[in-house]
């Protein structure tokens, strides 16, 4: 496909008014703005008032540093022909590195990471934001839990009772 | 002694103001002197700084290491005086954070310095022969590469910044003897939000110890906001008496904190003449090295440009230099006027912040709980199946293939 040498830049607008240039590529991640750019090819403007700035902002890291982890496999696999295994399996080991460090924040902005991949439909991100909550859940009582995740108990004593009567073994105490 | 030829070396106001200097590096063989104030710069060449790389300024004193060698030792910046420390064998990585318990000159200082992505400390006394390598319990969290190694040493205790939870706190001495010793239960700020990219550096004043928080933001790294927050010990009416908090306070009175790399020194703002209830904070940012002026009384933020060649400079940082002379006589300044909010209080505040603009997990759409659920073991379903109603409703439908 022939392409100018500039790239298309796309705006991305988050609810609180604040605006992100990004690359055609990076914006092409999420799979809304895909399926958006698809159906009308001179937007560039795109609002997106479900996203806060920071949560925005984090979204564009995390595509950003996924484009370009793609295009530098791409570069390496063109220019030796076939790919090596263990630079690739290096470069894997490197995002999913990343990832990790990406994945350092607190528990409310892991929930919108959550919303926003979700809505932006970023595959990668989701899986991600999803299995991290699941990490944080493993193996925890749910005191425990609801103590990570900052969740009130709104079920009544009976209520609780009869759930755990289910299933007694599950909340023994695993020591 | 004061050798009064060499006293010329220094810029006429050197010890009146703090001053920025930026130490020799691959790049040039010279000290450069800032005055922060008005943005000039005096090129200086000091002799015993030759091959060495400094790690940090501490009021007068200079913390320098031999890139060969490994000699160690701190250089007066008013004297020329030397106090040697035992050779550092460690790899010098890119920053290295060291914090001192007092001053060189004091007979009982302690210097420690944190690895950067392990889980030991090094620490040693001014005439050891060789640094004490500690092993730290507890130092990796659940991302062991996120460890920041920026430590201080205050009121016995030894502190060491991780990003993930604020700060680990252990016993010092009990830790120095090998014993078994457990982390300090302390707070993290609970319901604060934990942005992507944070600066934390540690602050006394007035004997007490301050955190201060700077958030960055976006790619270029912008900084956004600051905090200061202070380490209280519960008092005996306090509810919480089992572990140590950090309070948020909203203004830091007549003092004024002067930050670089890592190191972070209080100063009485009327007699530096500098303003007051301020955080000067040296960034570096992607169009070079910037002096962030954040004013706590409005919250509004100012920068100069300081070295605009050095983009991204992590290499040769730059740090405040300032007298001891001068930093004796704020340690009887009156203590600060501290805000003693109740701690619950500020955390329901923030909480119901955060919830105005942030939805709960409680509020997830049930596809994402789904998608969570699918991840868990069955016992870990069947929990977080009590944990509230709305989840409750979702976990009747975990399926079969999760069993044990």
């Amino acid at each position: 496909m022939a392409r100018s040498s500039t790239e298309n830049m796309i705006t991305l607008m988050s609810s609180d008014g604040e605006e992100f240039m990004v690359t055609e590529k990076v914006a092409r991640e999420c799979t809304t703005i895909r399926n958006m750019l698809e159906d009308d090819c001179v937007i560039t403007n795109i609002p997106l008032p479900n996203v806060t700035s920071d949560i925005l902002s984090m979204v564009i890291e995390y595509c950003m540093e996924h484009v370009a982890a793609a295009e530098k496999a791409a570069a390496e696999t063109a220019e030796k022909g076939s790919s090596s295994a263990p630079a690739a399996a290096k470069a894997n080991k490197d995002l999913e590195e990343w990832d990790k460090a990406f994945m350092n924040v607190d528990v409310y902005t892991l929930c919108d990471l959550i919303l926003a991949a979700n809505y932006l439909n970023v595959s990668g991100l989701l899986d991600l934001t999803i299995q991290t909550a699941a990490n944080l859940i493993k193996g925890k009582s749910p005191e425990q839990i609801r103590k990570t995740f900052h969740i009130q108990n709104d079920l009544s004593l009976e209520e609780e009772e009869k759930i755990r009567s289910q299933t007694p073994w599950a909340f023994e105490k695993s020591e | 002694m004061l050798d009064i030829e060499r006293k010329d070396q220094f810029p006429s106001s050197f010890g009146r103001l703090p001053w920025l200097i930026k130490f020799p590096d691959e790049e040039k063989e010279t000290c450069t002197f800032i005055n922060f104030t008005n943005g000039s710069k005096e090129e200086r060449n000091i002799p015993e700084m030759k091959g060495k790389k400094c790690f940090g300024c501490f009021g007068e004193w200079v913390l320098l290491i031999d890139k060969e060698t490994r000699e160690c030792f701190f250089l007066s910046l008013v004297s020329y005086s030397k106090v040697h420390l035992p050779p550092f064998k460690e790899s010098i990585v890119c920053i290295e954070k060291f914090s001192l318990s007092s001053s060189p000159t004091s007979p009982d200082c302690i210097i420690t310095y944190a690895s950067f992505n392990g889980d030991f400390i090094l620490f040693c006394h001014k005439h050891d022969k060789e640094w004490t390598k500690l092993l730290v319990p507890y130092y990796h969290d659940q991302y062991p590469h996120c460890c920041s190694g920026v430590n201080v040493i205050y009121n016995g205790w030894l502190l060491i910044l991780s990003k993930c939870r604020l700060a680990k706190i252990f016993d010092f001495a009990a830790l120095c003897d090998h014993k078994r010793v457990e982390v300090i239960p302390s707070y993290a700020l609970d319901g604060y939000s934990e942005t992507y990219k944070m600066d934390k550096y540690f602050v006394e004043s007035c004997n007490r110890l301050y955190l201060v928080i700077i958030h960055k933001f976006g790619l270029g790294q912008h900084v956004i906001h600051m905090e200061v927050h202070q380490l209280v010990e519960p008092s005996e009416e306090s509810e919480i008496q089992d572990r140590l908090y950090w309070n948020y306070v909203p203004n830091i009175g007549d003092q004024a904190f002067f930050l670089s790399r890592y190191n972070g020194v209080s100063l009485c703002a009327k007699e530096f003449g500098v303003e007051p209830n301020c955080i000067y904070a040296t960034v570096p940012c992607f169009d070079g090295e910037r002096l962030y002026k954040f004013c706590l009384d409005n919250q509004t933020f100012s920068f100069d440009l300081l070295l605009p060649e050095d983009r991204w400079n992590f290499e040769g940082p730059l740090f405040w230099a300032i007298p001891t002379s001068r930093m004796q006589a704020i340690e009887f300044e009156t203590p600060l006027d501290v805000v003693e909010s109740n701690k619950d209080r500020v955390i329901i505040e923030e909480n119901q912040e955060r919830n105005q603009i942030l939805r709960q997990w409680t509020d997830l759409p049930i596809e994402m709980v789904e998608l969570l659920f699918q991840r868990l073991s069955l016992v870990d379903c069947l929990r977080v199946s009590t944990l509230c109603k709305a989840w409750a409703s979702t976990s009747q439908s975990v399926p079969e293939e999760n069993a044990p």
